[in-house]
Formats: structure tokens, sequence, C-alpha cells
């Protein structure tokens, strides 16, 4: 199954509608996306507007395959679980987010081989084909680290 | 672990607040490594369907979701953070934002409490918008990128939580 997610806080119909299209050109594929209030109803992927938490973390794990928007929720999720994601990034330019943080971040994370990035919708549906047989990097944080410093301020409160 | 957790006083009222999506992972990725942290916590965030998330950590308010490009959005998101701030009076909040926790930091500000903002690491350029108008009044400002703190003043880089 391919998991497609916009993320919980905004619709993305250019992400819909590029994994729509790539969907139609492979019926034999299962998909599921969680698309938000957008304004297009995708007709070749199963959807849902918003998951919580639990059907999303069941998806994620689920899914052999995950496109996204370039949120954190979506990138750590994939990650959390070593899921070969496609990124495609919000951008300010079509209204999509206030600025084009998620271009950059995105980068980053293609950059250190966490996972891939179509710069274009209509660069999603070859990338796919790469998605298939691409290996994330894991990617390895230290959030005691900070858990720690705001502890010590906390006791200084 | 943090073999010697510091003496938080017990009586400090914590509040713990995240927009959806990243931002809420994020909290939850401190939060997993705070066991230390006080057990009076009051929760914030953004959405309905987070709801069940957050009040795993305590009593749970809902803001709404906004940003600046959504004005009349952000005007009922501001009314119910002042309403919630003012009803819990918060010692101190520890958020991961994004615009709405900004305002719930502004008003806990107004009311003498502590502000600790940890900037999204999803801001990779430079501080988020809410992140750099939260950093002239709050007592902790982080960011997760190295390159971001050493530009700002105050900004305190203490590794990532994603």
């Amino acid at each position: 199954m391919i998991f497609v997610t916009v993320g919980s806080a905004y619709p993305f119909d250019r992400l819909v509608r590029a994994c729509d299209a790539v969907a139609a050109a492979h019926p034999e594929q299962r998909w599921l996306a969680q698309i938000h209030e957008g304004t297009y109803d995708p007709t070749h992927m199963r959807f849902e507007r918003l998951m919580d938490k639990q059907a999303f973390d069941a998806a994620m794990a689920e899914a052999e395959m995950i496109i996204g928007h370039g949120g954190m929720g979506t990138i750590s999720g994939a990650l959390a679980v070593g899921k070969p994601l496609l990124v495609l990034a919000r951008r300010k330019r079509f209204g999509e987010s206030v600025n084009d943080h998620q271009v950059s971040c995105a980068e980053r994370f293609r950059a250190a081989g966490h996972l891939l990035v179509a710069d274009d919708a209509d660069d999603v549906g070859p990338l796919v084909e790469r998605l298939r047989s691409f290996v994330p990097r894991p990617r390895r944080v230290d959030a005691a680290r900070l858990g720690s410093d705001i502890g010590a301020f906390l006791a200084t409160c | 672990m943090n073999r010697n957790p510091p003496q938080v006083r017990p009586d400090l009222k914590v509040c713990v607040g995240a927009s959806a999506g990243g931002h809420t992972t994020e909290l939850f990725a401190l939060l997993a490594h705070s066991s230390w942290w006080p057990r009076e916590v009051v929760a914030v965030t953004t959405l309905e369907i987070l709801r069940p998330q957050f009040e795993q950590l305590g009593p749970t308010t809902v803001t709404g979701e906004c940003d600046r490009h959504r004005p009349w959005a952000a005007v009922l998101v501001l009314i119910r953070a002042w309403k919630f701030v003012r009803r819990e009076r918060p010692d101190v909040i520890v958020t991961t934002g994004s615009l709405p926790l900004a305002m719930v930091c502004a008003f806990v500000k107004l009311f003498r409490g502590r502000v600790v903002w940890v900037d999204s690491v999803a801001q990779s350029d430079d501080l988020s918008m809410s992140g750099r108008v939260v950093r002239t009044f709050a007592d902790r400002t982080y960011s997760q990128w190295p390159s971001i703190a050493a530009r700002h003043a105050g900004v305190i880089y203490a590794g990532e939580l994603l």
C-alpha cells in the first residue's frame, strides 16, 4: 500500500492531484490518502480527510511507501518506521504555506539521505519508481539533551 | 537518561503545548525524555482530533488552528488563548510552536509566567516568525539547528527532538 498524507493542519490539493494521477496509471497498486479538507477528491485512491494518531500510525506501519507534504510529522513518522518517503514540499507561491520552510527542510533531509524530494508535481510519478528501491538512512537524535536542559531551567522556576 | 535529575518544585504548574503536525510530534519526543518534570500539567493544542493524545498529559484546551494569512481565525485563537491562560495561570509554558502557541506564550508572560520556546526543527533556515517574536520575551529560546542558534544572541542549541 502507498500511503499519501498532506498532514493534519491544512489541505494540499496539488499533492493529492499528483498522486491520483499516478494511482490512475497504477491500478494494481493499493493506495490510501489522507487529504484534509481539500477541494479535489481523488477518484483512484481510497481517502480519509483526517486521521487520529492511532489510524495515522497504523497507515504508516502498513505502507510500503509514503508520499507526503514536507511536514515534520510526516517526515519523522516515516523515519520512525524506516519507510521510504517521497516529499512534495508546500510552496508559498501556490498559497500552500506562509513561507518556503518545507522546501529547505526537505532539501536538508534529502541531502542527508533520509528521503526523496519531488521538486514539482510532475516529478512525483517518475520518483515513485525510484522510491520503491530507496532505503532511507536512519536519523539519530538525542532528545534527552534538550529534555534535561529544559528540566534544569524548570528547577530554577 | 539524566542521572541527576534537577529538583523541580512539586507545585510548579507547567503548561505544555503544540500545534498539530510536527510540532506535536516534537513535544511528545521532548516529554518522553522529561520524566522528572512536575506532575501538575495542563496542555494546549490546536485541533480537536489531537485532544485524546494531549489528555494523556493533563486537562487539555483546544484553541483552533491559524497562521498569519488567516486573520479571522487568528482572532478566534487569540480569544481562546487568552481565556485559557486567564483560567489556568501556569507558572511556566514549554512549547514547540507554532503561532497559536506563540499567542499563549504572550499571555503567560503577561501573567508573569516563564516561557520556554523550542523552535521547530522544520525551521532549518532561520527562526520561525513566531520564534522571532517570542524570543524577545521568552526565558529560554531553543533552535534545533546550531547555525540558527549561532546567528541569534540568546538562542540556545541543545540537540534535536526529531
